[in-house]
C-alpha cells in the first residue's frame, strides 16, 4: 500500500489572492521530440510487462495513465519519477525534494507552475519519497489541458535557473524545519534510517541544512538530467478530461529516450538489538515507532496479505489496535500500515502523544501484534474483515487525486499493473484479485514470517533529551 | 463551496497595495500560455459541469436526489434533516450537536450502534452541524446501502436516550476545549453579535448552561420535530442503484408533511460594532467580519468573486463541528459563512507574523476600496478564475459531490443550481462586484482575542 501520506495536502490559495498583493503564505507541505505510442492500452509490452487498461507506454519509454471520472469536475494531473531521494553517487540528501520544488518555481514567461495553477484555483503539491517524487496538480476540469501542457513540458523537460533554485532551496529550508516539529515525520524517518543501513531508504526525505547548504544549481541539474529520463517517469491525468486529448497532449511533448541510472540499492541494516532514542530541545509530545521487514512488491499475494493486515490492525477508525490505543489514550496519534516497497516492503506502527509513556506504549504495541500470531482469525470474522477491507480500498481511491496517487505510487515501486487503481467497478484486475485469493491460515502464515522477528523501535521521550540517535 | 483544507498553517500579511495586481505584459517566450490563463480573456465556464440529475419529491414534501456513475461500487449520501442551529431555541443551544451525537450512538442491530454496524463493513458515517439542517453523511458498498440507511432512518427516529450523558459530556468537553481555541474564540463572538436571539448566536456546541439543562424529554421532542418532509433531502452520489433509490423513497415515505415552522430572524446589526475577549493565547487573533448574501440569493455568485479577491482561507465548512474532523487550530483569509441567514463573511487574522492593528487597517482599506472604486477588468477577471477554480477542486470526493447535490436541490433553482453557479461566477461584472461590496460590506463586526499578558 502506499504510504498515507501521499494523499497531499495542499497548499491553498491565500497567496493567490488578487486583491493584496503582498499576501504572505507561509505553509509547509506535511509529508510532508515527440514519441509514439508503443502499445495499444493493455497489451502486453516489448518489457513483457503487462499494462492495465488507461495506462500505455510511449515509445521513449514514458508511461501515460489517462482515465476519465465523471463525478467531479475536477482532474488530478500529476508527474511521478522513480528516483532516489538522496542521488545516485554520494549521498545528496535531500535533493530529490529540492529539485522537484525548484521545477515549480521555475518561471516561464515569468510566470512558475505554481502561481499558475493557483491564478485558476488550483492546487499544488510535491511530495518527495525515498525513491520516488510526485508533482501533483488538482485542477478545475475545464483548464486540464493547458495545465496539463504546462506541467509536461516543465518535468519531461527539466530545467532550473539560479533564481528557481534559490526559491525552492527556502522553501525546503522551511519545509525542514517544519518536519522537525511533526513527531510523526521524526519518527518515521528515524525508522527508516534505523531499518535501512545505506542507501535512499535510510536517508531523510527533507535533507537536513548542512546538506542543503552545500547543494548548487549545478548538482540540481545533474540530478534532474540523470531522474527525470521517460523511462523513469508516468503522467498520471485522472477526472474531467479528456483521455485522447491528454495521451496526444504527452505524446507531442515527450522527448528522446535517454540513458537513464539505477536507484542505489538501500542496505539493511543488522536486525535491532535496542531502540534508538531521538532528541528534541522542547518538545511536549512523547511517542514511538515499531517497523518490521515486509514482503517485497513482486512478492503479490504476500504485499496484499500485508496489506490486510495493516488494515485490520490499523485502519484509523477500524483497526483493532487503533481502538485499543484510542480506549488507552484518545488524545494520541496512532498511525500504522504496511508500505509496499520495490524489496523490502515495512510494516510499521507508530504513536505520539503529550500523555504517551514510550516505554509503556512499545510494549502496549508489541503484545497487540504477538496477539496476532496466536492463531487464523476464524473464517466469519475474516470474511467481514476482507470486505471491510475492500470498501477502505475503494473509498481511499474515490477521488481524482486518490485514484492517481495510488496509479503514481506503485508506478515508482515498479509494478503497474498491481496498484489497487487498476481496477473498475467490478473490483478486477491484479490487486483485487490477490484480494479475494486471501485465505485466514495464508494472512496467518505471512503474518508469522515477516512480525514474529523482533521490531526495530524509535523512541521519542518528552522534553529536552541530547543522545541523538545513541542506544542505551 | 467546500474545500479540503480544514486545517491551514498560513499566517497572513496583508498590505494595502491593492489595486497594483493589473497583469503586466508579458515578455515574448518559446511557449504563449494557453488562452484560459490569459487575464484578457473571456471567462467561458462549462455550460454543464456534473452528472445528470434525477430528483424525485415524496408526498410528504421529502426531496431525493440523485446522481448516478460507474467509476465505483461505492455510494455517498447525504441526508440533510431540517435540525440546524438556527432551528434551536436559545435556551436549548446545543441540542443539535447533542442528538446528533446520540443518533450516530443507538443500537440498530442488536447491541450494535449505528456507528459500529457502519463500520463493520468499512463504511463510514458522520454528522455535520449547519445553520439550517444538519447533515448526514453515508458512504459505503452500494450492496450494504439499503441495510445501512434503514439503520440511520431508525437511529433518527428514535436517538437512545441512554446515551445522553455521554453526549452531554462530549458537549461540555468542547464547551471548554473552545475557550482555549482563539480563533474558535473569535468566530463564537462574531455570531455572538451577528445573530443575536437565534440558536446560532451560540457555538456548534451550545453553551455550558443550555447543555446542563437539557433532559430526554428535550431530546424526544426535538427529534421529533425534524421528521418531517419540509427540508428534508436525502442526496446519492455514486453507484445508485434502483434498490438504492427503493430504499430511499421507502425509508423516509414516514415523515410528517407538517411545515416546519419559519426560522427566527436574527436581530439586525446596525452599527459597527468591536468585541475584546483576553486569553491565554501567545499571539493576538481577530476576526473581522461583515453581513454576506446567503447561498441561494442571486448576489452570492459576486460574494464568491469578493471572497476570492480577499484571499478563500478555506470552505464552507471549516468551522462547522463536525463528527469526524477535530475543530481546527488555525485559520486565517476569508470565510464566507453562505449557509446561514444572513450569510457572513469573515477575514480571520493573526498575529504570528506581522503587525495586527497594521492588517486590520490594510484590510479596512482594502474593503473601503471595494466599495468606493470600480477595479479594473483584468482584476475582476483574475478573481473570477480564481472562485471558479475554488468552487470546482472543492468538490472532488463523494462527500462533496453529495453535499453540493443537496444544496443545489434545495435552491430556488432546483438542482440545476450547481452547473448555474459557474455560469454565474463568469458573468459577475466590475460594477456588480462594486454594487454588492457597497450593500454588504459595512457596519463590520471586529472580534479581538488579545493574549492575556497584555492587557495587564
Amino acid at each position: 500500500m502506499r504510504p498515507q501520506s501521499a494523499a497531499l495536502r495542499f497548499t491553498r490559495g491565500i497567496s493567490a489572492a488578487p486583491f493584496f498583493s503582498s499576501v504572505a503564505l507561509v505553509c509547509t507541505l506535511v509529508l510532508s521530440g515527440s514519441a509514439a505510442f508503443a502499445d495499444a492500452p493493455a497489451s502486453p509490452q516489448a518489457s513483457g510487462v503487462a499494462y492495465p487498461p488507461g495506462m500505455t507506454r510511449l515509445s521513449d519509454g514514458l508511461t501515460v495513465v489517462a482515465r476519465r471520472a465523471t463525478a467531479s469536475p475536477a482532474a488530478a494531473l500529476e508527474v511521478w519519477i522513480r528516483c532516489p531521494v538522496s542521488g545516485y553517487r554520494a549521498p545528496q540528501p535531500g535533493i530529490g525534494r529540492l529539485a522537484a520544488l525548484a521545477l515549480l518555481e521555475q518561471k516561464v514567461q515569468g510566470v512558475s507552475l505554481r502561481d499558475e495553477a493557483r491564478r485558476v484555483g488550483a492546487q499544488v503539491g510535491v511530495s518527495a519519497y525515498h525513491e520516488g517524487t510526485e508533482i501533483a496538480l488538482l485542477v478545475p476540469g475545464y483548464v486540464s489541458a493547458p495545465l496539463l501542457d504546462r506541467l509536461i513540458a516543465q518535468a519531461l523537460r527539466p530545467r532550473v535557473d539560479q533564481a528557481a533554485f534559490v526559491a525552492a532551496r527556502q522553501r525546503l529550508a522551511a519545509q525542514q524545519v517544519a518536519s522537525g516539529e511533526e513527531p510523526d515525520q521524526q519518527l518515521r524517518e528515524a525508522l527508516f534510517a534505523h531499518v535501512f543501513a545505506s542507501g535512499p531508504l535510510h536517508e531523510s526525505t527533507y535533507g537536513n541544512a548542512r546538506a542543503l547548504a552545500g547543494l548548487t544549481l549545478k548538482d540540481v541539474s545533474d540530478f534532474l538530467a540523470h531522474a527525470y529520463v521517460p523511462q523513469h517517469e508516468v503522467v498520471i491525468a485522472v477526472g474531467n478530461i479528456d483521455a485522447t486529448d491528454v495521451r496526444e497532449s504527452v505524446s507531442r511533448a515527450a522527448p528522446q529516450s535517454a540513458a537513464s541510472q539505477t536507484i542505489p540499492a538501500s542496505a539493511l541494516a543488522p536486525p535491532a538489538t535496542a531502540p534508538v532514542y531521538l532528541s528534541h530541545d522542547t518538545g511536549s509530545v512523547a511517542g514511538v515507532a515499531l517497523g518490521w521487514i515486509g514482503p517485497p512488491i513482486q512478492d503479490e499475494r504476500a504485499a496484499t496479505a500485508m496489506d490486510f493486515l495493516s488494515d485490520y490492525l490499523a485502519h484509523p477508525a477500524a483497526g483493532v489496535i487503533s481502538k485499543q490505543i484510542a480506549g488507552l489514550d484518545p488524545t494520541s496519534a496512532f498511525s500504522g500500515q504496511f508500505i509496499t516497497l520495490r524489496d523490502p516492503g515495512v510494516f510499521m506502527l507508530a504513536v505520539n502523544g503529550e500523555r504517551l509513556d514510550p516505554d509503556a506504549m512499545n510494549l502496549t504495541l508489541r503484545q497487540a501484534i504477538k496477539s496476532t500470531l496466536a492463531g487464523p482469525m476464524p473464517s466469519s470474522d475474516f470474511g467481514r474483515a476482507v470486505d471491510a477491507f475492500r470498501t477502505h480500498l475503494l473509498r481511499d481511491m474515490q477521488s481524482p487525486q486518490g485514484i492517481a496517487d495510488n496509479y503514481g505510487w506503485y508506478f515508482v515501486q515498479g509494478d503497474s499493473a498491481y496498484s489497487p487503481s487498476s481496477t473498475d467497478a467490478s473490483l478486477s484486475g491484479d490487486y483485487f484479485n490477490n484480494v479475494a485469493a486471501l485465505t485466514p491460515g495464508y494472512v496467518y502464515d505471512i503474518a508469522r514470517r515477516y512480525l514474529s522477528a523482533n521490531p526495530a523501535v524509535v523512541l521519542l521521550p518528552k522534553g529536552p533529551v541530547h543522545t541523538a540517535g545513541a542506544k542505551r | 463551496m467546500r474545500a479540503a483544507a480544514r486545517r491551514g498553517c498560513a499566517a497572513i500579511a496583508i498590505a494595502a497595495s491593492a489595486l497594483t495586481l493589473a497583469a503586466a505584459p508579458r515578455p515574448p517566450g518559446p511557449r504563449p500560455l494557453p488562452a484560459p490563463h490569459a487575464s484578457s480573456a473571456p471567462l467561458r465556464a462549462p455550460s454543464v459541469s456534473f452528472p445528470a440529475t434525477q430528483v424525485a419529491r415524496l408526498a410528504n414534501g421529502v426531496t431525493i436526489v440523485s446522481q448516478t456513475t460507474a467509476d465505483s461500487p461505492l455510494i455517498g449520501t447525504q441526508i440533510f434533516v431540517p435540525a440546524g442551529l438556527l432551528q434551536q431555541t436559545p435556551d436549548a443551544a446545543g441540542i443539535a450537536g447533542v442528538t446528533a451525537a446520540m443518533v450516530l450512538q443507538t443500537p440498530v442491530e442488536g447491541n450494535a450502534t449505528l456507528s459500529e454496524t457502519v463500520a463493520a463493513v468499512g463504511g463510514s458515517i458522520s454528522y455535520t452541524l449547519a445553520p439550517v439542517d444538519t447533515h448526514y453523511y453515508l458512504e459505503c458498498r452500494n450492496a450494504d446501502f439499503p441495510r445501512l440507511l434503514h439503520n440511520l432512518r431508525s437511529a433518527l427516529r428514535h436517538p437512545a436516550i441512554a446515551g445522553l450523558p455521554a453526549a452531554r459530556a462530549k458537549a461540555l468537553s468542547a464547551i471548554e476545549q473552545l475557550t482555549k481555541n482563539p480563533l474558535e474564540s473569535a468566530y463564537a463572538m462574531i455570531r455572538q453579535i451577528r445573530y443575536q436571539g437565534t440558536g446560532f448566536a451560540f457555538p456548534d456546541s451550545g453553551n455550558a448552561l443550555s447543555i446542563r439543562r437539557l433532559s430526554a424529554a428535550d431530546v424526544r421532542a426535538y427529534a421529533s420535530s425534524y421528521q418531517r418532509g419540509g427540508g428534508t433531502i436525502v442526496a446519492l452520489e455514486g453507484a445508485v442503484s434502483p434498490a438504492a433509490l427503493a430504499a430511499a423513497r421507502s425509508e423516509f415515505s414516514d415523515f410528517s408533511s407538517v411545515a416546519a415552522p419559519a426560522l427566527t430572524n436574527p436581530r439586525l446589526v446596525e452599527r459597527t460594532n468591536q468585541v475584546v475577549e483576553h486569553r491565554n493565547v501567545t499571539v493576538p487573533w481577530v476576526a473581522v467580519a461583515y453581513e454576506a448574501p446567503n447561498q441561494y440569493s442571486p448576489d452570492f455568485a459576486i460574494m464568491l468573486v469578493i471572497e476570492a479577491l480577499l484571499g478563500q482561507g478555506g470552505d464552507v465548512n471549516a468551522l462547522a463541528f463536525n463528527s469526524d474532523a477535530a475543530a481546527p487550530a488555525q485559520y486565517v483569509g476569508a470565510y464566507y459563512q453562505y449557509e446561514a441567514r444572513p450569510g457572513s463573511l469573515i477575514v480571520f487574522l493573526d498575529g504570528d507574523t506581522g503587525n495586527v492593528d497594521q492588517a486590520i487597517h490594510d484590510l479596512q482599506g482594502g474593503i473601503a476600496r471595494l466599495r468606493t472604486t470600480g477595479l479594473s477588468g483584468d482584476l475582476i477577471a483574475q478573481a473570477k478564475r480564481l472562485a471558479l477554480g475554488n468552487f470546482y477542486v472543492s468538490i472532488a470526493n463523494l462527500s462533496e459531490e453529495s453535499w453540493l447535490l443537496g444544496r443545489a436541490a434545495a435552491s430556488p433553482d432546483g438542482a440545476q443550481f450547481e452547473n448555474l453557479l459557474p455560469q454565474r461566477i463568469a458573468a459577475v461584472s466590475a460594477a456588480d462586484v462594486h454594487r454588492v461590496a457597497q450593500r454588504y460590506l459595512s457596519k463590520e463586526t471586529v472580534a479581538l482575542v488579545l493574549p492575556q499578558a497584555a492587557s495587564r
